[in-house]
Order: C-alpha cells, then structure tokens, then sequence
C-alpha cells in the first residue's frame, strides 16, 4: 500500500486559540481521509470550524495536536519555508472575496504563483493564458480586477488556484459574493475540471445546501468534530 | 477629504507667511549675514518652499507639469535677472534687490523641479524598476504598480526626499565652496603665499637676490609702484593715481587656482589670462573706480602721464575690483588712491627701465613650497631686511592669519547651519519613515495573500525594498541635481565679500552620506514592518481584507 493513497489524511487533529486568557477550541480531534479527485463540500453553522480546518489542509495554519499529512508530508512537522512550498504546489486557494492583487491584471494575477515556482517567462505565460482560455476569459487578460464582474473575478481567481497545477484546490465559500445564478456556474466549471482531472482534488467550504448538493460528498462539522459525512455517489 | 485638505492648506499658509517673514528679515540685514542672517535665510527658504509645495499639493486637479514649467522657467528668469543686476550695473537693481531674485529664483527652481519630478515620477520609476528586473523578475511589474497606485503618498515621499535633500545639498554645496575658496581667497589679500611691502619708502632691487635665496622661497614677484604726479586724461581732483608695474609672467605663476575670484574680474577668465593680457601693447588694467571716474570701459583709451614718461595713449584691456598683493599695500580709502596697473614690458618702453635695472622698488609677493614654515621663513626675512638700515616701515604678512580668519568664520557659519541641517534632516526621515510604515500596514492582507499562493518571506521582502529604493531614489537624484544646481547658482551669483573667493565643489563625502542614510532610514522603514508583517499569521492578514 503507497503511503500516499490518499491524497489528504488528517489524524486526530485538534487546533486551540488562545484569545486573551481565555483557550478556545476551533475543532477537536478530527480524523478525515480524502481521496485524490474526490469533489466535496465541508458545511456547518458559524464557528463550527469549518474555515480553520480549511486552513489547516491548505498549509496556512498548523495543528496543536495531531497531525496532518499532504500526499503522505506532514505538514504539522515543517517549517515556514517548508509550508510556503507546500501552498505553491500542492495547494490552489479560491478566497470567497477573490483576493487578486489589484494592481495587477488577470494574465499578471494568474501568473503570480508560477513566478514564485521559477517557471520561465514564456511557459508561464502560455499556461496562464490556457487556462484563463478555458474559463471563458481570453477577451480580459489585461483587464485589472476591478474592471471585471465578480463571476469574472472568481474565475480568474480559479486560473490562479490551477497555475501551479496542484493536487489539491481549496474554495472558502467561492460563491458567497456572487448572485446564485453565477455563483452555480462556478460551481459547475469546478466539477467539470474535477472530471476532466481527475488526480485533482476539489474541497469547497459553503453555508449553501444548493452548493453543497452538487459536491459529490459533504462533511457536516459541528462544534469542531466530523457530524456526518454524506456521501452522493 | 475636505477637513484634511484645509487642514494642509492652512499649514500650507502657516508655513509660508513663516517663510516669507525669515527671508524679509534676511534681505533686511544681508549685509551682516556672517552673524546669522544667513541662518534666517536658509530656514526661511526651506519654510517657504515646503508651504508653497503644500498649498501647490492643497488645490484639488493641479495640473502639476504646468505648475512645474511655470516655476522653473521663473525661477531660471529670476536667476538670469539676478545675475545680471548683479554684474551689469545698467540694470540699476539696489544689491538688495540682487539677492532676493538670485535666491527667490532659486527657490522657485527647487520648487518647480520638485513638481515636475512629481508629474514625471511615473516614467522615472517604471525605469528605475528595470534595474531590479534581475532580482525581481516578474515582481518587478508588481513593485512598479504598487508604487503608482497610490500617486499622491508616492509623491508625497518623493518630494519630502528631494526638497529637504536639495536644500541639504545646497547649503552644503554653498559652503563646500566658500571652504574650498579659504586659501585661494587668503592668497588673493596676501597675494601670494607671504608679502613683503613697504609703507612710504622705497626698497633696492637688490633685496631680491638675498630674498631669494631663504629656503622654501619658490618665487619673488616684484611691485613697483609709480605714484609721482600720475595723471590720467585730464582728470585732475583731490584723487590720487598710481601705477602698479607687474611681471605678468611671474605675478600669474602665483595664481594658478580655479579660483572664481569675482572681485578681481567677472569676466570669467583665469587670473593668467586676465593678467597676460597686460602683455598687450601699450596696454593697461584699472580698478574700477578710477574706470567710473573717467567714464570709460575695456575697448576704451586713455592718455597717461607720470615724473617718469610723457602722456601715453593706453588702451584699457580690462578692469578689475582689485589685485592680489596690490590692493592692501598701496591701496587706501582715505584720501582714495586709484590704480592702474601696466606690464614691466609696457613700462620699460615708457621709461627705459626694465626689471633688472630699475633701481627701487617697493616690495614683493612671494611664493613657498609646500614644506615651507611660515614662521621660519618670516624669521629669515626679518634678518636679511633688518641688515638694510635704509628701509624701514616694512612689513612681512602671510596668509596665515587670513586663513585662520576665514576658516573661523565659515565654521561659525557651519556651526550654526549644520544644527537647522540636521534637524531639517530628522524631520525628512522620520516623515519618510511614517510614510512607508503606513503604506505597508496598509497592504498587510496583500502579504497574506502573497504568502497564500506561495510566495517566500524573501520574495516579499525584496519586493518592498524594490519599492523604497527606487522612490528613494528618484527623490535622491532629483534632490541632489537641483540641490547642486542652485548651490552652483547661488555660488556664482552671491555677492561675497570682497576678501572671499570661492571654488566650486560638490561635497561628495557630505552628499554620499545623505544618500546612505536616507537609503538606509528608508530600507529600516520598509523593512521593520514589511518583516513584522511577515512575521504575522497570514490567516490573520488575509481576514483584514474584509474576507
């Protein structure tokens, strides 16, 4: 058995704030497998957890307790360089409120994490262009982000989560600023792209059960712990 | 916006009317600006410059790059009518008048090269960034932008660099020069390195010999003086005239120094030149004075007599406030004695005499090599002139004493400019300081994100640093040119006095430490928070964004 047969493993993990005197238990002694190319949704009430656990498998926080281990790595053990390299290539982020650089435009934006990756000028350039070409975007390239929609501010945000093709794409509440309607469409690229790639595993934080339904599994967290986990297919 | 902008406009005013009132209470007492007016000057001018910038700054939709050509087509204008009065009487500007346009025109040029820096900062910075395209690579177009998206703080940190470093720069330049006129300006009262002159009597050539022979004695020019019923023209008054007879080989092997010498001629020659051309023909140099008395100029003849040649026709080859060596020894205010000076070559065709066989003089100008002593060699002087019981009444002065004088004057001056220079200093920095601390607090969640998608702590780092550097930079270049600038024109048209020349220099050590501190203030305001911020949890960066 390879010891990456899942493409994420969370291992009794438990991540504890300190906010003044007072100690706060974000999620508790959470044990998860995720499979790669598996398309699923985490949901819950506020302060459920939901977004810390999204930070703990995207490499931005580290566990208290536990561990956690990215195509076989655990992160919990690294060291900030170590965690930097980890989000630039196995990791693709998709904020809710989008966050490309303002200054820059959407060829410039999608390029950003293929920069940091050493990728040369013209292969970066052409992968960013592809993928912005398949999200319906190739007329905006040079458009900044505050010349295009918020449906167009998302997929480019999606080109930018693809740029380093990463094993593991990481949405927190990608359709909570846009209308349904744009906010379904996005949803449907992402689970096209998931059967297209299908090494390529897609974990989407909602509060949205319409969102939440097209997701292939749903894992419903409560006060920190694995409520159920519903399984579509 | 509104409250905040009044509030720049009155501060605007404050400083302005603070400004205007230093620089009224300057020109008042100009005269005496040895004694601090000077210092009144140099803060009301910088006062006034950064009030004008900020009432400039206050009016909403300047169009900068008018604004710019205006003030620095005035300020030039200001300056060429300042320079003129200063030098062509025919403008009959009062010297008062001459410095307040020299220095409001170099006022007007700071402040108009900073607004059109501010109009141009765009293309300077896009082309200052390439030079980091190596380290940053695509980053760079990232640093570029991040700099002109907020144009106003950018130009705000630009200009607070180039206005206060230009005035540094300025001053320093300004006195840079006056120090570097120190000895050149100590040998142009004494004459050459040492003088040896007589009152009323007459001393033999045959002091030369002796003279000549003390050590470190590299050159003895003699003078002669003719003062016995000299008369120019017809010009007969209560005024006396003497002719100055020079060696114009030797007495210019004396004064050899780039020296701007403004009081010995404006003509902007070398004292060579200006003194060959007495080898001219029947030729002759006047003091002005006796020029204005007759009403003529160089081009001009004058017809001139003595006890010891008939009325010659002289064509005047140049004029001159004063000589090296001539003035103390034989000039005198009261009653006033004119001068003209002629060659050997043109007295010897006058009188027969040539150099060797004129049998008095009246003293020397003397040149010392480097190793020489002042002292010892005053001491052998006494010795040889005191075997000579005939002469008496001499004298011996070196440029010692002027050169002390001087240099005590200009560090007086630097003394007490060097305190508003440095306070003028720390406020610069600490305004460049809070303004880059601001602006990357202000994008912390841009860090965040940066960290998010995978770019290192050192990527981050060098990206602000690329920031600071290159607007630092761009103000330190334009801060430093117009600063040399007007220091250059400020030299060149202060109406110094008489005993002071000046030569031109660029205090490169003054300068290259202004640039590393500023440099180095800069890259600790950038990179303190910069490496603070990433320091912080970037989920806690990213949240700032409203996310």
């Amino acid at each position: 058995m390879k010891a990456h047969n899942y493409v994420l493993e969370l291992m009794n993990v438990t991540r504890t704030y300190q906010l003044g005197k007072l100690k706060v238990t974000a999620i508790k002694n959470i044990t998860l497998q995720i499979k790669a190319g598996e398309f699923l949704s985490i949901m819950g009430p506020s302060g459920s957890g939901k977004t810390t656990l999204l930070n703990l498998i995207g490499a931005l926080d580290t566990p208290s307790e536990g561990c956690v281990l990215i195509e076989g790595n655990d992160i919990s053990k690294m060291n900030d360089a170590q965690l930097t390299k980890i989000r630039r290539h196995k990791i693709g982020f998709i904020f809710q409120f989008y966050n490309l650089i303002p200054v820059l435009n959407a060829l410039e934006n999608v390029e950003l994490p293929m920069i940091a990756a050493k990728i040369p000028r013209k292969s970066r350039e052409r992968h960013a262009k592809y993928l912005l070409s398949i999200l319906g975007l190739e007329k905006r390239l040079h458009h900044r982000p505050e010349e295009l929609s918020g449906g167009e501010r998302q997929r480019v945000a999606i080109a930018r989560s693809l740029a380093n093709n990463p094993s593991i794409i990481l949405g927190d509440e990608p359709t909570g600023d846009l209308d349904t309607e744009t906010g379904i469409e996005i949803i449907q690229f992402l689970k096209k792209l998931n059967q297209e790639q299908k090494s390529k595993t897609f974990i989407i934080v909602t509060h949205n059960p319409l969102i939440a339904n097209m997701t292939n599994k749903i894992i419903y967290l409560k006060d920190g712990t694995i409520e159920k986990i519903e399984s579509k297919i | 916006m509104t409250a905040r902008r009044i509030i720049i406009f009155l501060i605007g005013i404050l400083f302005s009317i603070s400004g205007i009132f230093l620089c009224i209470n300057y020109f008042k007492s100009y005269i005496s600006f040895l004694t601090g007016s000077f210092l009144f000057f140099t803060l009301g001018a910088f006062l006034l410059a950064v009030g004008l910038f900020l009432l400039i700054r206050s009016l909403h939709k300047i169009q900068f790059l008018y604004f710019g050509i205006v003030l620095t087509v005035f300020g030039i204008l200001e300056l060429f009518i300042g320079f003129q009065a200063l030098f062509f009487e025919t403008m009959n500007f009062s010297e008062f008048m001459q410095i307040g346009e020299v220095l409001i025109g170099g006022l007007f040029f700071t402040i108009g090269m900073v607004c059109l820096g501010c109009q141009i900062l765009p293309y300077i910075i896009t082309g200052l960034s390439y030079l980091f395209k190596p380290i940053l690579g695509f980053l760079r177009a990232a640093m570029t932008r991040n700099i002109l998206r907020y144009p106003r703080r950018t130009q705000n940190t630009f200009a607070m660099i180039a206005l206060g470093l230009a005035f540094l720069i300025m001053i320093s330049t300004f006195l840079s020069s006056i120090s570097a006129g120190i000895l050149p300006g100590a040998k142009l009262s004494v004459g050459g390195d040492m003088r040896v002159g007589w009152g009323s009597d007459y001393a033999p050539l045959s002091y030369t010999a002796n003279l000549k022979g003390v050590n470190h004695v590299e050159l003895l020019v003699p003078l002669r003086i003719v003062s016995s019923n000299c008369i120019i023209d017809e010009y007969i008054s209560d005024y006396y005239v003497h002719f100055i007879i020079i060696n114009t080989t030797d007495y210019a092997k004396l004064h050899k120094e780039p020296t701007l010498l403004q009081a010995l001629n404006p003509t902007g020659l070398s004292v060579d030149d200006f003194i060959h051309k007495l080898d001219q023909e029947n030729s002759t140099i006047l003091f002005y004075e006796l020029a204005n008395a007759l009403n003529k100029t160089v081009g001009d003849y004058i017809n001139a007599s003595s006890a010891e040649f008939k009325t010659t026709k002289l064509q005047i080859v140049g004029l001159c406030g004063r000589m090296p060596g001539v003035y103390y020894t034989y000039y005198e205010y009261s009653p006033p004695h004119y001068i003209a000076i002629l060659s050997w070559s043109t007295f010897f065709k006058l009188t027969g005499y040539n150099i060797t066989s004129y049998p008095n003089l009246v003293g020397w100008v003397v040149g010392l090599d480097s190793l020489a002593n002042d002292g010892l060699v005053r001491s052998q002087f006494t010795v040889i002139l005191g075997q000579y019981r005939t002469v008496y009444e001499w004298d011996i002065e070196s440029i010692r004493k002027p050169v002390e004088q001087y240099s005590g004057i200009i560090n007086t001056i630097y003394g007490v400019l060097s305190q508003i220079l440095f306070i003028a200093l720390i406020v610069s920095l600490l305004g460049l300081a809070i303004t880059m601390n601001i602006s990357i607090r202000q994008r912390r969640s841009e860090i965040g994100i940066l960290r998010a998608i995978g770019i290192s702590k050192r990527q981050i780092l060098q990206m602000f640093f690329g920031e600071t550097i290159t607007i630092s930079i761009t103000g330190i270049l334009f801060g430093s040119i117009t600063g040399i600038i007007i220091g250059y024109l400020l030299i060149y048209n202060f109406p110094f006095i008489e005993w002071m020349a000046v030569i031109f220099t660029i205090p490169w050590t003054t300068l290259g430490i202004y640039w590393t501190i500023l440099l180095v203030v800069a890259l600790l305001s950038s990179g303190i928070p910069a490496y603070n911020a990433n320091k912080t949890n970037i989920i806690d960066m990213i949240r700032l964004r409203g996310g």
